[in-house]
């Protein structure tokens, strides 16, 4: 390129070297195409590019399940198909512990109602085997208890239910006698305690023949209790009262008359209900006549017996 | 001499009475050695002075 100094100027020649570098200096801005924008492409002076004029713009959206809708041109709309069993999609939650719909959701107070209730209800690891029976032991507190045996029966032993065998349960049986020597009666017009001082069987070592001649069964239940006397009277005359006498009070009258002959037998019989620990059992006469009335020994006149026997609990 | 003569030398009224039988008074013997005596008194008097209920 000529100066403003030089005297002799090609211009042509100048012209086109200027042109030249010209077209050098800008040759970034050549190419290109319909749309496109011009963008630096470096620091450098002159340094440009030709690209999509997208920048920064949504151009097209594509939609995929649970999304629809969608477009790259055009008014572009997008929704969210509803969620089923078979597929994803937006749910309606729901605050229910009864719903059976299966295309909403439940909320967490809704699952926390049922949590509650799952965690108040009883275990099914209580049980673990074939027969198993599930009872209290207390306030929300259970246990199990394994299945009996054939042929037993439920019960209540301890306080707690258990198996026993059918008909197993039992309670004591005794039958007292008078032995050794005829007891006289000493008093008329007095309700006096029949000693009977023997025993042909007492089970349950309830029966007191030598102190208080009672019965005291110690197990919990009703039980039949059976009187037979025999009195050797002087005369057949003067009212006579045999009683059964529950807890020191009479009970029940098992005779009152006048006695049949000079030697009679009375038999009768009464159900009681004994707690199995205080509850007793005596036999008492009463005579109203002060002539003699003796108790023979049991073997005399096979009379003068005092039995009971466990019916039932 | 029993209880049930003494109680009748006190009360004669008592002789034959049945309250001796229906539980208005109760003597009672329980064939321990103790003898009689009066279990129960719920006869219309009192009872008598020199008597007392139980063993």
């Amino acid at each position: 390129m000529p100066t403003a100094t030089d005297l002799v100027t090609d211009l042509p020649a100048d012209f086109e070297v200027f042109g030249q570098a010209v077209a050098t200096s800008m040759a970034d801005l050549l190419g290109g195409t319909s749309g496109q924008i011009l963008a630096k492409n470096s620091n450098t002076d002159m340094d440009f590019v030709w690209i999509a004029n997208d920048q920064g713009d949504i151009t097209g959206i594509t939609a995929t399940s649970p999304l629809t809708g969608g477009g790259s041109s055009g008014a572009v709309t997008v929704g969210i198909q509803d969620g089923t069993t078979a597929q994803k999609g937006a749910v309606q939650l729901e605050n229910s512990t009864s719903s059976t719909s299966t295309t909403t959701a439940a909320v967490p107070a809704s699952v926390k109602t049922s949590y509650d209730l799952a965690a108040a209800a009883i275990p099914k690891s209580t049980v673990t085997t074939n027969g198993d029976i599930i009872y209290a032991t207390g306030s929300a507190a259970v246990t199990r208890l394994g299945i009996g045996s054939a042929g037993q029966v439920l019960t209540v032993a301890s306080g707690v239910p258990s198996w026993a065998a059918a008909g197993g349960a039992s309670g004591p049986t005794f039958r007292a006698t008078r032995i050794t020597t005829d007891y006289t009666i000493p008093s008329a017009n007095t309700f006096t305690k029949m000693p009977f001082n023997g025993e042909d069987w007492d089970t349950g070592g309830c029966y007191d023949s030598t102190t208080n001649f009672r019965f005291t069964p110690t197990t919990a239940g009703y039980y039949e209790i059976n009187g037979n006397c025999n009195l050797l009277v002087d005369a057949p005359v003067g009212r006579i009262i045999y009683s059964v006498y529950r807890n020191g009070s009479a009970w029940a009258r098992f005779y009152d008359g006048l006695p049949p002959a000079s030697s009679f037998n009375i038999t009768s019989s009464v159900q009681m209900y004994f707690n199995g620990s205080t509850d007793y059992a005596e036999m008492y006469i009463w005579t109203a006549s002060s002539t003699t009335r003796t108790m023979p020994l049991t073997v005399s006149y096979l009379g003068n017996t005092f039995d009971g026997v466990w019916i039932r609990s | 001499m029993t209880l049930y003569s003494d109680l009748v030398a006190t009360l004669p009224e008592l002789e034959g009475s049945d309250a001796f039988a229906d539980g208005t008074i109760i003597l009672q013997n329980d064939s321990d050695g103790a003898g009689d005596y009066i279990a129960k008194w719920d006869y219309a008097k009192p009872l008598p002075k020199g008597f007392k209920i139980g063993k």
